[in-house]
């Protein structure tokens, strides 16, 4: 069992962690946030206690970041005394819900620690019970296709339309999913439907299910990619609807993960990609195609890396999140005819802060803030070209330029690639390695080969 | 082959020393410097072909050292690495060609950004562009794309 202690007056208590060190097989401590995230990092604690008064990141910043990247650690607060945790305006479940596992008094006994050990979780996780009633303005969302295989324990409520147009309970969270509900249930032929203030909850649950089948031998990659697709359209029209919050973010990346894995697997998956989005003219479309092509350059790049891959699948899939703050008017006649426009220019800007506010990593803010740079120095906000602009926006770039194409010739992939990649200015303003590597997205496995050996 | 030579910029000698045996495997030589002057001092005396920086220093900042060295022309690849809630110096750094960015405390990808970086950074100044060869050899490739239909 190993702990980390991080208190900013260690050095007034002498034998402090040695008396701790009597209890637990190893204690390392430090005094700012900073040294106990490196710490963290570095020795993976299985115990963190950091005092509330800890400067140079905060106790809570150091929270977060354990929280954020899903530690498998137990984190208590330690506090000077009762009064100082009522001065802060904290309680039980205000810590529960930042994810502390409990709180201490400094400086801490080997009796506390052994009693609050054994005691945990100190403080209330408050837990909902197995479904909650409607509310009367509730919204539903209706579902493509079932996501459930028989046997499986439903993690949500579906139901289904009853002629008056209000919604009836027809499988319910808890239950272990029969088919033969669905045979004869009266409503089915309308769809299915869960509340939207289940989104979360659905998209999480599909990003589990693509990841679960791509263990499974034989599986169609079509299923898979209709899985990642169905969660990336409401991820997406949750952030241009009511904005993301963290959690969403988390799914976002989810997602990313579930489509580069798949794009691994499945390297002539450009065809199967068409097929299936054409059984989903979806609103998104476009987002996630730009996600799903940058994540076919990507993977060609001779210095690809699973992190770069990574980057640049979530900064397609989010690219145009900066559009959410605008009008809905810039959202129609297609890019070219906002392109001079200055607020609509400023989407870029807008959607790298708005992701920078929700945490993402800097490279995929990055990409957002420059997928509208161009190699030939024409692009916007600051017209930067060539070797300036960030390598993995050049990426998303030349997935969003490709894209945008497409949707406007409305012709198979290999089609307009052939059209694309012969136009001179194509070749000005895109990468030439990028360029490459998207013909290379379509060039079947073998030929690949070929062409490496060559 | 060689590796070429790394300058690590920070305030913080614990980082920057922690950095430094990180990374020793990667590059021919790493220097060090606590600051933007410091850094600049060292730039004018040896050649360096990556530059891995705190955007957050004191007296000069990571992107105030990027602006003055772009101004000499040099276009080094540059690797910031910084916390959250920097806004307005990450965008600043955009506009002087950051070539990657890495977020603390874990600094996740620091190897392989790093090879990359120092990679480019040896490989001299971009190519020119040449078009006509360009598009012929995108044909050739579609031309592969027909023969394994």
């Amino acid at each position: 069992m190993k702990f980390l202690l991080c208190d900013p007056y260690l050095s007034e208590t002498p034998g402090y962690i040695e008396n701790l060190s009597k209890l637990v097989d190893a204690v390392q401590a430090c005094v700012t946030g900073k040294e106990c995230q490196l710490k963290i990092f570095k020795e993976c604690p299985d115990y963190l206690i950091v005092d509330v008064e800890t400067k140079s990141h905060s106790a809570l910043e150091v929270v977060k970041y354990v929280r954020v990247n899903h530690l498998p650690i137990k984190v208590f607060l330690s506090f000077r005394d009762e009064t100082q945790l009522q001065e802060l305006g904290l309680d039980n479940v205000i810590m529960g819900r930042a994810g502390i596992d409990g709180y201490l008094f400094r400086p801490i006994s080997p009796d506390d620690l052994v009693s609050k050990l054994s005691n945990r979780p100190q403080v209330g996780r408050t837990s909902e019970g197995l479904d909650t009633p409607l509310a009367a303005n509730e919204v539903f969302e209706k579902i493509d296709f079932f996501p459930v295989v028989p046997g499986t324990l439903l993690t949500m409520t579906y139901y289904v339309q009853n002629p008056g147009g209000g919604h009836d309970v027809l499988l319910r969270k808890g239950e272990v999913f029969d088919p033969a509900r669905l045979e004869s249930a009266p409503g089915l032929e309308a769809g299915l439907f869960y509340r939207r203030s289940d989104r979360l909850a659905f998209i999480s649950f599909v990003n589990e299910l693509a990841e679960k089948i791509a263990t499974i031998q034989g599986t169609e990659p079509t299923s898979r990619l209709r899985l990642i697709h169905s969660a990336a359209d409401r991820c997406l029209a949750q952030l241009d609807t009511t904005g993301m919050s963290a959690q969403y973010a988390e799914e976002g990346k989810k997602i990313c993960r579930n489509l580069v894995s798949l794009v691994k697997q499945h390297p002539t998956l450009v065809e199967a990609f068409d097929k299936a989005s054409a059984d989903f003219p979806l609103l998104y479309r476009h987002w996630f195609m730009v996600a799903f092509y940058s994540t076919v350059i990507a993977r060609q790049l001779s210095w690809n890396s699973a992190r770069t891959t990574e980057f640049v699948a979530m900064g397609g899939l989010f690219h145009d999140i900066g559009l959410r703050d605008l009008d809905a008017s810039y959202r129609s006649g297609g890019e070219d005819r906002w392109a001079t426009d200055e607020a609509y220019q400023g989407h870029a800007a807008a959607g790298s802060n708005y992701v920078r506010n929700l945490e993402f990593p800097e490279p995929v803010a990055q990409i957002i803030l420059q997928h509208h740079e161009l190699n030939d120095g024409t692009g916007y906000p600051h017209g930067i070209k060539g070797n300036r602009i960030y390598p993995l926006a050049k990426i998303v770039s030349l997935a969003d330029g490709f894209t945008n194409f497409l949707d406007e010739k409305q012709c198979h992939p290999l089609e307009g690639l052939r059209e694309f990649v012969s136009d001179r200015r194509t070749v000005l303003k895109y990468d030439t390695d990028a360029i490459k590597s998207l013909i290379k997205g379509f060039i079947k496995d073998e030929e690949k080969k070929k062409n490496a050996a060559r | 082959m060689p590796l070429g030579n790394l300058l690590i910029v920070d305030d913080e000698p614990l980082l920057l020393r922690t950095l430094e045996s990180s990374l020793e495997d990667c590059a021919d030589r790493i220097f060090v410097a606590e600051d933007g002057q410091a850094a600049l001092d060292l730039l004018a005396r040896e050649t360096i072909h990556c530059i891995i920086c705190d955007i957050n220093m004191p007296r000069m900042n990571g992107v105030e050292l990027i602006k003055r060295l772009r101004a000499t022309e040099s276009e080094i690849p540059f690797i910031f690495y910084t916390g959250h809630g920097n806004h307005q110096l990450m965008e600043e750094a955009a506009m002087y060609g950051a070539f990657d960015f890495l977020h603390k405390p874990n600094l996740e990808g620091l190897e392989e950004v790093v090879t990359r970086g120092l990679a480019v950074g040896s490989g001299g100044p971009e190519p020119e562009r040449e078009p006509d060869a360009d598009l012929n050899e995108y044909q050739r490739m579609l031309r592969e794309i027909e023969d394994g239909r």
